[in-house]
């Protein structure tokens, strides 16, 4: 959770508001900063340092939903 | 400090003329370094960091070469029209006109798609052995650099649930032949096969001596990426003597505004220069 969350606030510019997310902060819908360039920052960034490649397919609001649906994304791709 | 210039030469390539620019020493150079340059866009957002380095280069002595590969910058062709295989053989025939008018590449500095570009270039012995490589921010899964490139296409389409284009679809689209426009950049089929189809790189290049692997990172001390310390550790495996160092900063090769990362080029100057 803690490299999502030091993603999350370097491509958002979050600052110290980053140390106050838990699973349950919204993020599509929740934070404004999070539009769909906030998406292929994010991704783009999870892609480049853990070596993933994710798919159009994968990429639903769901996964977006909050900070605990992007890790629990995360973890699965990591372990595949 | 010597006195500099810059100047540019249209050089014959195997697809058609590139331009090639160069910053050089007044009088005679010591050196050659060869500049590789990153994917489309990323070019464009990286040639202030390039001048500076190309500046630095030619003020120790050393002249700096700087390739517009086939079908983008002032080159010949259309983006459209440009493949890997011409791409290497551009770099190539910076490296033979570098040798013959100014001095022979002993060092080399590739950003982002650029080393993978470089190695395959190298390992197709399109260059000389090279003394001192720099890898900035480099990129070597090209199959992943394409996806990332599509994306921005499809970005908007990506939050919404009755989405409109996928990356597969556009994928498809290119290996079926057809051509996709990105931010202005009209990928070929070509092109697009080649960057999904590339071997996944291990380790780096026999004929690269001396590496030194650079990235811009997030947070000071932070490790690098996962897929860079796998190479690295690979080729050192393999004998290859590697050094990596990062530092904090903009992606310059993807800010919005133009960034600039003088410790990178400082760096760079004195990895070159050892």
């Amino acid at each position: 959770m803690t490299r999502v969350k030091t993603i999350l606030r370097d491509t958002l510019s979050l600052g110290a508001r980053a140390d106050q997310l838990t699973r349950d902060s919204a993020l599509l819908g929740g934070l404004a900063e999070f539009d769909s360039l906030a998406v292929v920052s994010v991704v783009t960034m999870l892609e480049d340092e853990l070596g993933i490649t994710v798919s159009d397919d994968e990429l639903s609001a769901d996964v977006f939903a909050t900070v605990g649906s992007l890790v629990d994304f995360v973890d699965s791709k990591l372990a595949q | 400090m010597k006195s500099i210039t810059l100047d540019a030469s249209h050089v014959p390539s195997d697809r058609g003329r590139i331009l090639l620019t160069f910053w050089r020493p007044v009088g005679a150079c010591r050196s050659a370094v060869l500049l590789v340059p990153p994917f489309a866009e990323e070019m464009n957002k990286s040639r202030r960091m390039f001048a500076l380095l190309g500046q630095a280069l030619a003020a120790r002595g050393a002249a700096c070469v700087l390739p517009d590969l086939f079908g983008t910058g002032d080159s010949e062709g259309e983006f459209v029209e440009a493949d890997w295989d011409g791409w290497q053989q551009d770099l190539g025939a910076a490296s033979k006109w570098c040798a013959q008018h100014l001095a022979t590449i002993e060092g080399l500095v590739a950003l982002r798609l650029g080393a993978a570009l470089a190695a395959d270039a190298s390992e197709a012995d399109l260059l000389p052995p090279l003394q001192r490589v720099v890898l900035w921010q480099p990129v070597f899964d090209c199959d992943r650099h394409l996806t990332q490139f599509l994306r921005m296409r499809t970005a908007a389409s990506l939050t919404q649930d009755g989405r409109g284009e996928t990356v597969e679809q556009l994928r498809r689209r290119l290996h079926e032949g057809g051509t996709v426009e990105v931010a202005g950049y009209e990928v070929g089929s070509d092109l697009a096969r080649a960057l999904a189809g590339r071997h996944p790189q291990r380790e780096l290049p026999a004929g690269w001596r001396g590496v030194h692997w650079m990235e811009i990172q997030r947070t000071a001390d932070a490790p690098l990426p996962a897929p860079s310390q796998k190479i690295i550790e690979m080729s050192r495996a393999g004998g290859r003597v590697v050094e990596s160092w990062a530092t904090t900063g903009e992606p310059f090769w993807a800010s919005t505004e133009i960034a600039t990362s003088r410790p990178m080029v400082e760096r760079c100057v004195e990895a070159l220069a050892s």
